[in-house]
């Protein structure tokens, strides 16, 4: 389903998992009709013909704004060896985006998720952050039955730098840095946790697939020019 | 005029005032200079200072005033040097501050509790509070009021002495919020299953947050019902919207699976041979 569908585009029809999309002729213009969930969505889009590009985005409900943070809790907690580097791979909800293409330039059109969407509350309601909440299963390997459309896989490197054994149970990130790759089968991160203390430690994206050969997603942020500055996100409540 | 002749000339000038009169004129002047270095220098220690908690055009209010007090305040004490009296302007203005002190006691009151405010920053503007019983969002914080709109969208300007002075609740500034709903079933309702129904309900609903945990529960037996509570957590800008159709997700869900709330009621038993023994007497 990810990719770009080049002009002439009426009518594009596509239904899979759940997703039903839709773009057809409609007088001079065009109609963009999509439904997930029984939750549906209609656009006119004021052009003769366009291209589209379905892409898994950043793990953030835009429309929504609650949060920019997304918080996977491990269903299984992990011990981390001290002064040890670890790779385990987990979970992540994936938000696909559907981007209108045109005249050098596009924008996201319309961006949904087949994932349940949850939100947490990371640390306390006075200083805390609320996250998108994601219960992942934790996996040495790279597992075979994650679905695309659904959830992605993250290759996450766990950096102890204590002396101590740690015990690991969650990790947030922020979302504007996600750097999100993806082929027909599999949506990937890549990311780093670099645990400070017992309570402390600092999460970052790595701009890279977990496979070769994989394509770098459109970035919602670019397209919509939020401006980045801050890179690391540092869990100050707790791992 | 050649050279010589010009200086001929400034020296009888200048022998003409004698030193003692020259040196409170410099010492007046130095005095100024030095105040208006003193000045620059706290109005940019107060910009660096309160940068963060002041808008830019109240601050820079607050600046020019605090430079321009600096300034009169070392003109008034280098008038005594100069030779002019002052003790009558002090006397003057001594009772003139009374009686404009007096008259507005008020307008200071609030002016102070203005400034404290802005400093203190317990609202901000945009904030959801509840100031005095009156509740609303914050349209303005200014030196002497601040403007609420409240939820009828009707403005409100309330007086900054009063809202320093009142219990302020600042319902956005925590990120989450608690939402409690006190439910009554009849006692012949299965308890168990209707927690189980709310569970899910607040299990499903993607703004109730996972941490801090929801809870249900059996709180109470009224005269009427069974009250089962629940309590629940949802991010501050989904609160009021989390709250609504929650609460009728539960009504609904409860109704479907035949668990009822229950009108007032009261069980009345009638003894049929009391009832006769009375109607004898």
């Amino acid at each position: 389903m990810y990719g770009y569908y080049k002009a002439p585009l009426n009518p594009l029809r596509i239904s899979k998992d759940g997703i039903y999309l839709q773009i057809k002729k409609d007088g001079n213009d065009l109609h963009y009709e999509r439904t997930v969930n029984n939750n549906s969505i209609e656009k006119i889009l004021l052009t003769k013909d366009c291209g589209i590009i379905i892409n898994p985005i950043e793990s953030q409900k835009i429309r929504n704004k609650v949060t920019p943070y997304l918080l996977i809790e491990f269903e299984k907690s992990i011990f981390v060896e001290p002064k040890d580097t670890n790779n385990i791979y987990i979970t992540f909800p994936v938000d696909i985006g559907v981007f209108i293409s045109g005249h050098k330039n596009y924008d996201l059109l319309d961006a949904f998720t087949l994932a349940k969407e949850k939100y947490t509350l990371y640390g306390n309601p006075r200083n805390g952050v609320i996250c998108k909440y994601h219960k992942s299963p934790v996996f040495t390997s790279i597992p075979s039955d994650v679905n695309p459309l659904i959830n992605g896989l993250m290759k996450l490197k766990l950096i102890n730098t204590t002396d101590r054994w740690i015990e690991v149970t969650k990790s947030v990130f922020d979302s504007y840095e996600m750097k999100v790759y993806f082929n027909e089968n599999l949506v990937s991160m890549k990311a780093n946790m670099k645990i400070l203390t017992e309570k402390i430690a600092e999460t970052e994206f790595v701009d890279s697939g977990i496979k070769k050969g994989m394509k770098k997603a459109l970035e919602m942020f670019e397209s919509t020019k939020i401006a980045v500055t801050q890179k690391k996100y540092t869990m100050e409540d707790g791992i | 005029m050649n050279l010589d002749q010009i200086f001929d000339i400034f020296t009888k000038s200048i022998g003409i005032i004698e030193a003692d009169k020259i040196f409170p004129y410099v010492l007046a002047l130095v005095m100024i200079i030095i105040s208006i270095i003193l000045a620059k220098g706290f109005s940019m220690f107060l910009k660096k200072s309160l940068r963060d908690k002041f808008d830019k055009d109240r601050l820079g209010i607050l600046l020019k005033g605090s430079y321009y007090g600096i300034i009169i305040i070392a003109i008034i004490m280098v008038l005594p040097i100069l030779g002019i009296d002052t003790s009558g302007l002090l006397v003057a203005g001594g009772v003139t501050g009374i009686i404009i002190g007096f008259a507005s006691q008020s307008i200071v009151g609030n002016l102070i509790s203005g400034l404290f405010i802005m400093a203190e920053r317990p609202i901000k503007i945009g904030s959801e509070v509840e100031i005095d019983s009156i509740r609303g969002f914050v349209e303005d914080i200014g030196i002497m009021s601040t403007i609420l709109r409240n939820y009828d969208g009707l403005y409100i300007r309330i007086p900054n002495e009063k809202v320093f002075t009142n219990n302020i609740i600042n319902v956005s500034a925590n990120i989450a919020r608690r939402i409690e709903y006190s439910i009554g079933i009849r006692f012949t309702d299965d308890a168990d299953r209707a927690i189980k129904i709310i569970k899910d309900l607040v299990e499903d609903h993607p703004y109730i947050l996972k941490h801090p945990s929801p809870d249900v529960f059996v709180d109470n037996f009224s005269e009427s019902s069974v009250i089962v509570m629940m309590r629940a957590w949802a991010p501050v800008s989904q609160w009021y919207e989390t709250k609504k159709e929650l609460l009728l997700k539960i009504k609904l869900s409860l109704e479907k699976e035949g668990i009822k709330i229950p009108y007032p009621q009261r069980v009345v038993w009638l003894s049929k041979e009391e009832s006769d023994k009375n109607t004898l007497n």
